[in-house]
């Protein structure tokens, strides 16, 4: 649970400030963005994690596990937030940064004051589904050695072999509850900020 | 991009971009050396670490990875769409007591993690289906299910009047469904539908877990073999990658063909 939230922060400020770069007028910056999404989408977490857990230690750089989970993680799951901001960036009418910018604001004014807040409103729904997919994901971070929920079925079975079915479902169950908790604060986000057009 | 976001720049923008592009140019480009730097100093360039890479029977491992990754996917993926065709049909049926399990089925499956399932099913019934199936009943429970929400969004995007005709001409509903639903669907949603192939080609790597010998575990025994692992990971990764963004242009491309058609089907 600590995981998720922390990782879920990180993500959505890394995400954001990927997105940003992607969509602003800096050719460089733009470009390293987009490579940056490419590269991870197309990785396997597990990949990333050997890397982050295995490898940075190889070249002197001592973490807690739990901070290079957490890392992992928030860095897989950055490049996701980032395509679902840009495309909420791309929802935005074409008109209201037009307006944006006929009355003078800047590139990052416009983008901070007019365009973002409407942007994020209109993404809570994909938004969900990306850290729906993160709290999935902190599965794979037991296998690397952090406890967690799948961990408990693993040395529950180890102890009570007959209780596989109960331990699968009861697990499962808590996923499930966990999913539906983030659906409906998304859903409750969308129903009081969205934007109607 | 989305150029309409700032205006075209004039000359005291354009320079002023150039210096920003130029600064974070050389940031980054610090960091990376940085980084490089940092691999260089702790060995991770010596010879010995990147030598198996070389040596033909560790390319043939990693071949056979490959292959059994490919294989995998292949299985999953091709069992996932047919089930996925299955699930989508029941749960736009008429009978409620075919529409509510399937539900049930597509929730449940969406909503726990695929690593949970594959350990699950390994641990379960390992005896009679090896580690290969449960690997692929695991892919295929999972991205059949989210495919069907797929397919099914795909259904109900296609416009109401091709139904509508069909029944007019007689079909029956399975008819309609099988013959005129279904092909629009899966044809408008063809890009989605290889997105998640992707997502199914690289859940392949959770195998690990229970010891199938896929890409990822064979870089997990040729680095416990060799301490490379910074080296392997790289070379394991930019296989994946490949693959991944062959599939992921051959989506790209799909959507563009079919917009055009989208508007007059």
């Amino acid at each position: 649970m600590r995981l998720l939230a922390i990782s879920a922060l990180c993500a959505t400020a890394l995400g954001a400030i990927l997105a940003i770069m992607r969509v602003g007028p800096i050719g460089v910056l733009s470009g390293t963005a987009a490579r940056y999404v490419d590269i991870v989408r197309n990785t396997p977490l597990v990949l990333l994690f050997v890397v982050i857990c295995y490898g940075l230690p190889e070249v002197g750089v001592e973490l807690s596990f739990f901070t290079r989970a957490a890392t992992a993680l928030s860095l897989y799951t950055a490049a996701f937030v980032c395509e679902v901001l840009r495309s909420g960036i791309n929802t935005v009418h074409l008109g209201q940064a037009e307006a944006a910018r006929a009355i003078g604001l800047t590139f990052t004014q416009s983008l901070r004051l007019v365009i973002l807040p409407q942007a994020v409103r209109s993404v809570f729904g994909p938004l969900a589904s990306v850290f729906i997919a993160l709290l999935k994901n902190t599965a794979v971070a037991e296998v690397f050695g952090i406890t967690e929920a799948t961990f408990q079925l693993d040395s529950l079975i180890r102890d009570y072999p007959d209780g596989l079915y109960a331990a699968f479902f009861g697990i499962a169950a808590g996923y499930i509850l966990l999913g539906f908790a983030i659906s409906a604060v998304a859903r409750l986000l969308e129903n009081r900020w969205a934007v109607r057009r | 991009m989305n150029p309409l976001l700032y205006d075209t720049p004039g000359p005291a923008t354009r320079r002023r971009q150039r210096r920003l592009g130029a600064a974070s140019l050389l940031l980054l480009s610090g960091a990376l050396t940085a980084a490089i730097l940092r691999l260089a100093d702790n060995g991770q360039f010596d010879e010995q670490m990147w030598q198996p890479f070389t040596d033909p029977d560790i390319l043939n491992g990693i071949g056979q990875g490959l292959l059994a990754t490919l294989k995998a996917a292949a299985a999953g993926i091709a069992l996932a769409l047919v089930l996925a065709i299955l699930l989508a049909a029941a749960r736009l049926s008429s009978h409620r007591l075919v529409r509510i399990p399937a539900t049930a089925v597509i929730e449940f499956f969406r909503a726990i993690p695929l690593l949970l399932l594959i350990l699950f099913l390994f641990l379960g019934f390992a005896d009679v289906i090896g580690q290969f199936g449960a690997l692929v009943i695991a892919l295929a429970l999972f991205n059949g299910s989210v495919l069907a929400e797929v397919i099914r969004a795909g259904i109900l995007a296609v416009p109401r009047g091709q139904g509508e005709a069909a029944s007019a001409l007689g079909l029956r509903k399975h008819q309609i469904t099988a013959l005129i639903l279904l092909p629009q669907a899966v044809r408008s949603m063809l890009p989605s539908i290889i997105n998640q192939c992707v997502v199914a080609l690289k859940d392949t790597a959770l195998g690990f877990v229970i010891a199938y010998e896929d890409l990822v575990r064979t870089g997990q025994l040729i680095y416990t073999g060799y301490h490379n692992i910074l080296p392997t990971a790289f070379v394991i990764g930019a296989l994946y990658i490949a693959m991944n963004t062959a599939l992921s242009t051959l989506a790209t491309r799909m959507h563009d063909r079919s917009l055009p058609t989208t508007n007059g089907a």
